[in-house]
């Protein structure tokens, strides 16, 4: 699905100060394109991510997913819209520690409903992918962060979702673990056919990425790499 | 009118012995008792007298019914004084007094036996002359349920174990309280003598403004007197006041002063009289002669003459009573100089007053009395708060 | 590091989240409030029975009494004009109803004024003058009364008005000839249970004959010589006895039910500590960072662990203080309660006003403080021991939990253990059985985190039988957040199990009074005098009512309290016939025997007898009681089950007790009709018969045992509302927990949100995890509650009052424990839900 931001402002209240973070901001998302985003600790590469998801909605400006308008959605028809076409990848991976790694990767479609039995088979498939497929019954807590990640991954993809968003995916990683990740994930979206935007400032990434941005000044702005 | 003085006092004792008894009975019993001594104020208080009965004329006394209760009258007692030695010759002087006072007329119609219409109240006091001591009691009563009363016959008159009763001739008197304690034996010597007119004693110029009187003034007594765990085998001479009466004193009247004397030579002299605000002796003042042989003599104002020799001011109660008297009955070639045994007899419970013990003299004859001083206090100060 | 600067960071931290700290300060409050309420109460019922006390006895330091109220008054006049004794004032006392007071039962007292001024101060500090008219009134109209200022103003009485009262003989009208008053208040108040009255006045209203009810006396404790001619002069039955023997005697009665009361407040108090524990620990998580800088900063476990420590003790002290006032508040309410069911069953007496002891005020305060630092000591602890990086994880946290909970295990074994031990001591103090429970109790409570366990292995293969991770995440949660969640449990648990146990115990309690009444109420109709106000019926109306057509039988019931000798305060009770099937406690002989020897003198007395004087039963036991012929040996045939009163009764065919007591009254009468009669028509044909005569109260069979159910009913009143109260703490205590499971979980909530949970489906986990909490709570609690009611029964009710109550399971408390168990948790779940859902999914994901 493709992604067009049109005119995006977004602020944020600080010490009763509007602090602006995203200004004018225009850009667009090809299909099945792999965009990285590039910029410092709370340039708004996160709050970007937010906005596409609908996590958190923008002050001013549209956001266009495919061919509906986030904007004109309410909370629950965003977090709907969320569950069935958006996967989230987290810096602290984020798993839920009461559930196991299958689990975890079963959970969306658990709360979208879908039948247990295809859901299953689905999420044991794709954890074989990322590579756990023995760690089934094991509690994020046992696991190394890689592993972690992985079941992430896993969940990011399990309902099968157009759109990846992927929030520093590596930075709490070491960086040979790091470098396995993303080549499993890079792997997965390029066999899958997925539309991938990762915020990140890892440079090896470059390389396999279709677009590369940056935030300056609250706008998105193309750039060759470094 | 011998016992105006006393009637008055008693009306006005019981009035304001019901007050502080009111006040008593408020207050508990940590109160101190109250003085109070407005007496013209407390006898023109003419509640309810209108119902009770008048001493309007002489009357016929008969006996035993006149010893008894006269309960159609509002106010009456039973007041007997004496003086009396032990072997050694030791003085002592008594009194022992019953009063009955009527809160309402009649018996009421009612089937308690403690509802009754008539309260008692009575004083005792013993004066022990060669220890200059001087107790004086005083008691309250209900006259029902056989706690406190009179009775004609036989002769009886109690409050609690203060008593009063018939023995052979004579009565028992009975009385006890904290270290003091009584029993006399009297017998009378001489017969009733009746006071004023025929035992009508005039007290003011109103009609009814009166009592019934009658004395025995010469009892003979023998008995013991017990004070501190002492106890005095005593005997000497008593004398019996009885007198009933509705209302009797009349405006302008301030107090009166009361002698009862019994002499060596076995005459008996009464005399009283009654004080005016304005300082002047009422017309109504006055008294009894009785001869050794039983034969009385009416004494009117003009009969005697007190005069007043010395004052005495109570360290208590701060009121001045006179204290020595030179008492004249120029028809009898009698000059008696009357001096109390000690000074300080005053009683102070409910109300205020001075009674006790005087010796008497004179160039012939010597002898001894009580005598009664009230309404000292009428600037009607409050003592002992 | 300075403690100013670290109390400045703790009261700046206090200054936000004004919510939790009202919950916090709250079961503070609430537990030391309901301390403060029921020792105010017990205080005030104390207080107020010495006042009327004393309005009564006055000064006196003995009384002559009679057995049976009526002292002939030629004794007084004996004492008085015999034997000389001064200090000596007649009194007959009655209750009397007035109309205007709805009923309410004020005491009648007939004094002498010229005797009673050394004994009773009436007007305390009067204030203007006594009024001689008053008096004079008093003494020479009938039927003229003084009432206290207050009673008079509550009534809208003024002086000379005319006032309906009610006695034993019927309504009459009495004229209000004064008022009295006091500046004291509590005088005051012991004044506005009176009616004084000229002992002439009393005499008549009361129908006393020739009597009196007693002398009261000033006697010099030495002066035994004088006592021994009182006593020569004494007439039958009568008795000269220590003032302050008597009304202690009277005031021991109730003491038992009143310790009861205490013992409720202080499970309230501890379950307030729970939710103290859990406010704290709460307070905790939400710093965890702030603190694990702190540590890294360089403050040391021990100042961290002081600073929480005061910051709870700060808490403390506001919460002890709101919570003083609240019970304060909270006792008035209480005071009327108990005051109720101590007239109901003890003494008359009147408190509508109730004392506050500062005392008391201190004890709860130090209470409230103590607790508050008790409960706060753990979670203290645990900030000391954050590490001085923020990334301790609940999950390690939860480690040592589970590490712990053998011990805990241990622990709460042992606690349990030594409850059972107290409790077996064959003692009869209230205070060693009390202690027993409690550490029960909290045995348990130290258990809870086993339990959890246990029984959450069962719920979550339940649970994972159904469809959906929301189901299977709130299951899990439970478990995973333990060391909160089972604080949160344990304290509704006991908050529960104290409605399980109570209602247990009042369950077993009426079904075993049911019974009983049912064994004991026979006739088809009672009859007694219109009010418990005196006695008027006699011999006569027994004999008219023999003869009434369809009358088979009428059994008189005399009846009259102990007064002296060794069984003071128990009811001596005769009867004609014991028509009534007893459970036997003991007897002698065989059973078929008992009715003979009962007919040939022998007595039986009530169980709670036999417990309060010790006596055991077995054969040749005999039973001292003072007659009018002097004291006399009776022998017993046996024990019977009796719940008429805890203070004993002794029961004695009617000859005998006429012989001994020669009582020509008589308390009621059973009436048994023949086959087919109507009672009810009989009944009032038997009232409109004798109507001129008596004032008859007649009941039916049913109509008395429903009377004595609604008495029973009204005592546990307040129980039910010290229940409600325990209720009201545990929801506190969910909703604490809930509130910091939910804060704790903010981040991982933003993930789910991210992840596309909805808002429904987050509010369902959420209400699934407190319904959860509760289930659990009342889950616990059935067992807890069942031993609670357990001991309830068989120990502290048999310590207290000498009763034996069938043990019956009230299956219908389970259902209702787990009601409210899961009511009050759904219901402390909605808020914590709500504001989460409110929540920008975005600033959840911010969070730690």
């Amino acid at each position: 699905m493709e992604i067009i931001l049109t005119d995006i402002d977004k602020s944020f209240e600080e010490g009763g100060q509007s602090a602006p973070i995203l200004m004018n901001l225009n850009a667009r998302f090809p299909t099945n394109s792999f965009s990285v985003i590039l910029g410092k600790s709370g340039s708004g590469k996160s709050t970007l991510l937010n906005l596409i998801s609908g996590i958190d909605v923008p002050d001013q400006g549209n956001i266009r997913i495919g061919n509906r308008d986030i904007g004109t959605m309410s909370d629950y028809q965003r977090t709907l819209f969320r569950r069935r076409h958006i996967g989230f990848i987290f810096q602290f991976f984020n798993l839920i520690p009461t559930l196991t790694v299958l689990e975890n990767v079963m959970l969306i479609n658990e709360l979208e409903g879908s039948a247990s039995e295809i859901n299953r088979r689905r999420a044991v498939e794709i954890l074989q992918q990322v590579g756990l497929g023995d760690r089934l019954q094991a509690k994020p807590d046992n696991l190394s962060g890689g592993e972690q990640q992985r079941t992430a991954i896993a969940r990011a993809l399990a309902h099968d979702p157009e759109i990846i968003l992927a929030d520093e995916p590596t930075g709490n990683l070491d960086q040979d673990t790091g470098t396995v990740i993303l080549n499993i994930l890079i792997d997965l979206i390029r066999k899958k056919g997925k539309t991938l935007i990762m915020a990140t400032h890892s440079h090896e990434i470059l390389k396999s990425a279709d677009l590369i941005f940056g935030i300056q000044e609250g706008r998105l702005v193309k750039s060759e790499g470094e | 009118m011998g016992k105006k003085t006393v009637l008055s006092l008693t009306i006005t004792g019981l009035f304001i012995g019901l007050v502080s008894l009111a006040v008593w009975f408020w207050r508990g019993w940590s109160a101190q008792p109250m003085y109070h001594a407005d007496v013209i104020d407390a006898l023109s208080t003419k509640e309810n007298i209108d119902d009770f009965e008048r001493a309007l004329k002489p009357k016929a006394f008969g006996f035993p019914e006149d010893w008894g209760p006269h309960p159609n009258f509002q106010t009456e007692w039973w007041y007997y004084t004496g003086n009396l030695d032990d072997e050694r010759g030791r003085h002592f002087g008594y009194q022992l007094t019953f009063f009955r006072r009527a809160l309402k007329k009649g018996q009421p119609q009612r089937t308690s036996q403690w509802s009754t219409h008539q309260v008692y109240f009575a004083h005792f006091a013993v004066t022990d002359v060669e220890k200059r001591q001087f107790n004086s009691f005083e008691r309250f009563s209900r006259g029902a349920v056989g706690l406190a009363g009179a009775e004609a016959s036989p002769y009886r008159v109690w409050l609690d174990n203060w008593r009063v009763g018939k023995k052979g001739e004579g009565v028992i008197l009975e009385a006890a309280e904290g270290p003091v304690s009584l029993k006399l034996h009297l017998k009378p010597l001489k017969p009733v003598v009746y006071q004023g007119d025929r035992g009508l004693s005039q007290k003011g110029s109103e009609p009814g403004n009166a009592s019934y009187y009658y004395s025995q003034t010469r009892l003979h007594s023998e008995g013991v007197i017990v004070i501190d765990d002492t106890e005095f085998e005593v005997s000497g001479f008593s004398w019996l006041d009885r007198e009933w009466s509705t209302s009797v004193l009349q405006k302008g009247d301030s107090g009166w002063d009361w002698f009862s004397i019994q002499l060596e030579d076995n005459r008996e002299i009464m005399v009283f009289q009654i004080r005016s605000n304005d300082g002047s002796i009422s017309e109504y003042s006055a008294g009894i002669l009785v001869a050794a042989d039983g034969s009385s003599h009416y004494l009117a104002k003009d009969d005697f003459h007190l005069s007043t020799l010395d004052t005495w001011e109570s360290p208590k109660s701060k009121v001045s009573y006179p204290t020595e008297w030179l008492l004249e009955l120029p028809g009898h070639s009698l000059r008696l100089n009357i001096k109390p045994y000690i000074p300080n007899q005053e009683h102070r419970h409910s109300f205020l007053y001075w009674e006790g013990a005087v010796a008497v003299k004179s160039d012939t004859v010597t002898g001894f009395g009580y005598v009664e001083l009230t309404g000292y206090n009428n600037d009607d100060r409050s003592v002992g708060n | 590091m300075p403690y100013t600067s670290l109390l400045k960071i703790s009261v700046n931290h206090s200054k936000g989240h004004p919510l939790r700290k009202l919950l916090l300060l709250l079961g503070i409050a609430i537990g030391v409030a309901v301390v403060v309420a029921v020792d105010l109460a017990n205080e005030s019922i104390g207080r107020s029975f010495q006042l009327s006390t004393r309005s009564i006895t006055g000064r006196s330091t003995h009384q002559v009494i009679h057995s049976d109220n009526r002292l002939d008054q030629n004794f007084y006049t004996r004492l008085r004009t015999e034997l000389g004794i001064r200090r000596s004032a007649p009194v007959i006392t009655g209750y009397i109803r007035i109309d205007r007071l709805e009923g309410r039962t004020i005491r009648m007292l007939g004094i002498d004024p010229f005797a009673d001024a050394g004994f009773r101060n009436y007007l305390g500090q009067a204030s203007g003058t006594p009024n001689l008219e008053t008096l004079t009134s008093l003494l020479t109209a009938s039927n003229r009364v003084l009432i206290s200022k207050k009673l008079a103003a509550e009534i809208n009485i003024r002086t000379g008005d005319s006032l309906g009262i009610n006695t034993a003989f019927g309504e009459q009208k009495v004229i209000v000839a004064g008022l009295m008053e006091s500046d004291n208040s509590f005088t005051e108040q012991a004044l506005s249970g009176i009616m004084l009255t000229d002992i002439a006045t009393a005499q008549e209203i009361l129908k006393m004959g020739d009597h009196i009810s007693h002398v009261d006396l000033m006697l010099d404790v030495e002066s035994t010589d004088l006592m021994n001619r009182i006593k020569e002069t004494l007439p039958p039955g009568a008795q000269l006895v220590s003032s302050n023997a008597r009304s202690n005697a009277v005031r021991q009665m109730s003491r038992s039910f009143e310790l009861n009361l205490t013992a409720l407040s202080l499970l309230a108090l501890l379950v307030g500590m729970f939710l103290i524990y859990n406010t704290v620990t709460f307070s905790i998580v939400q710093r965890r960072i702030q603190l694990g800088t702190l540590r890294a900063l360089g403050v040391t476990r021990s100042e961290v662990f002081v600073m929480i420590l005061v910051e709870t003790l700060f808490w403390g002290i506001i919460g002890s203080t709101i919570g003083i006032l609240l019970g304060i508040v909270l006792g008035t309410g209480t005071v009327r309660l108990v005051s109720q069911t101590v007239s109901d069953l003890y003494f008359t007496l009147t408190v509508n006003q109730f004392h506050i002891s500062i005392g008391k005020l201190i004890k709860a305060f130090l209470m409230g403080i103590g607790a508050s630092l008790l409960s706060g000591a753990l979670p203290a602890l645990e900030a000391a021991n954050i590490e001085p990086v923020q990334t301790l994880r609940r999950s390690s946290l939860e480690r040592r939990l589970a590490v712990q909970m053998p011990v805990l295990g241990i622990v709460g074994s042992l606690f349990i253990i030594a409850g059972v031990v107290l409790l077996s001591v064959p003692t009869r103090s209230l205070r060693v059985s009390f202690g027993g429970l409690l550490l029960i109790v909290f045995g348990n409570a130290l258990l809870v985190p086993l339990l959890i366990r246990v029984v959450m292995k069962f719920i979550s293969a339940i649970v994972s039988l159904f469809k959906g991770v929301t189901c299977q995440m709130a299951s899990r949660n439970i478990i995973r957040s333990m060391s909160r969640t089972s604080v949160s449990i344990a304290s509704l648990m006991i908050a529960i199990s104290v409605i399980v146990g109570v209602g247990t115990m009042i369950g077993s309690f009426r079904i075993t009074v049911v019974q009983w009444l049912s064994n004991t109420i026979r006739a088809d109709l009672y009859i007694g005098s219109a009010n418990r106000l005196g006695r008027e019926l006699d011999g006569d109306l027994q004999v008219e009512l023999k003869k009434f057509e369809g009358v088979a039988k009428v059994i008189a019931i005399r009846s009259r309290q102990v007064k002296s000798g060794p069984y003071t305060g128990a009811t001596l009770i005769s009867l004609d016939e014991d028509t009534a099937e007893r459970k036997w406690i003991w007897y002698e002989g065989n059973k078929a025997g008992l009715k003979e020897k009962f007919d040939q003198g022998w007595v039986f007395i009530s169980e709670p007898m036999s417990w309060k004087y010790q006596i055991k039963g077995g054969p040749g036991t005999t039973i001292a009681l003072d007659t009018d012929l002097g004291r006399k040996e009776f022998r017993l045939a046996g024990i019977f089950r009796d719940f008429t009163s805890d203070q004993g009764a002794v029961m004695i065919a009617g000859p005998h007790y006429k012989r001994y007591w020669g009582d020509r009254y008589v308390f009621g009468m059973s009436v048994f009709l023949e086959k087919g009669v109507d009672p009810e028509r009989i009944g009032r044909d038997i009232e409109r018969r004798f109507q001129d005569r008596y004032q008859l109260m007649i009941r039916s069979n049913r109509g008395l045992r429903n009377a004595a159910i609604e008495v029973f009913d009204r005592t546990f009143t307040i129980t039910v509302a010290l229940q409600i109260l325990a209720g009201l703490v545990a929801f506190i205590g969910v909703l604490n927990t809930v509130m910091s499971l939910i804060l704790e979980r903010s981040r991982e909530i933003g993930v789910l949100r991210a992840n596309g949970m909805t808002v429904s489906q987050l509010g369902r986990m959420l209400m699934m995890e407190s319904g959860l909490i509760g289930l659990l709570a009342g889950l616990f609690s059935i067992p807890l509650g069942t031993i609670m009611a357990w001991i309830l029964v068989h120990i502290i009710n048999k310590r207290s009052f000498g009763w034996t109550l069938d043990f019956v399971l009230q299956p219908d408390s389970y259902l209702q424990a787990i009601l409210i168990a899961l009511v009050s948790a759904v219901l402390a779940g909605i808020y914590p839900m709500i504001s989460i859902s409110r929540k920008q999914v975005a600033a959840l994901l911010r969070t730690e």
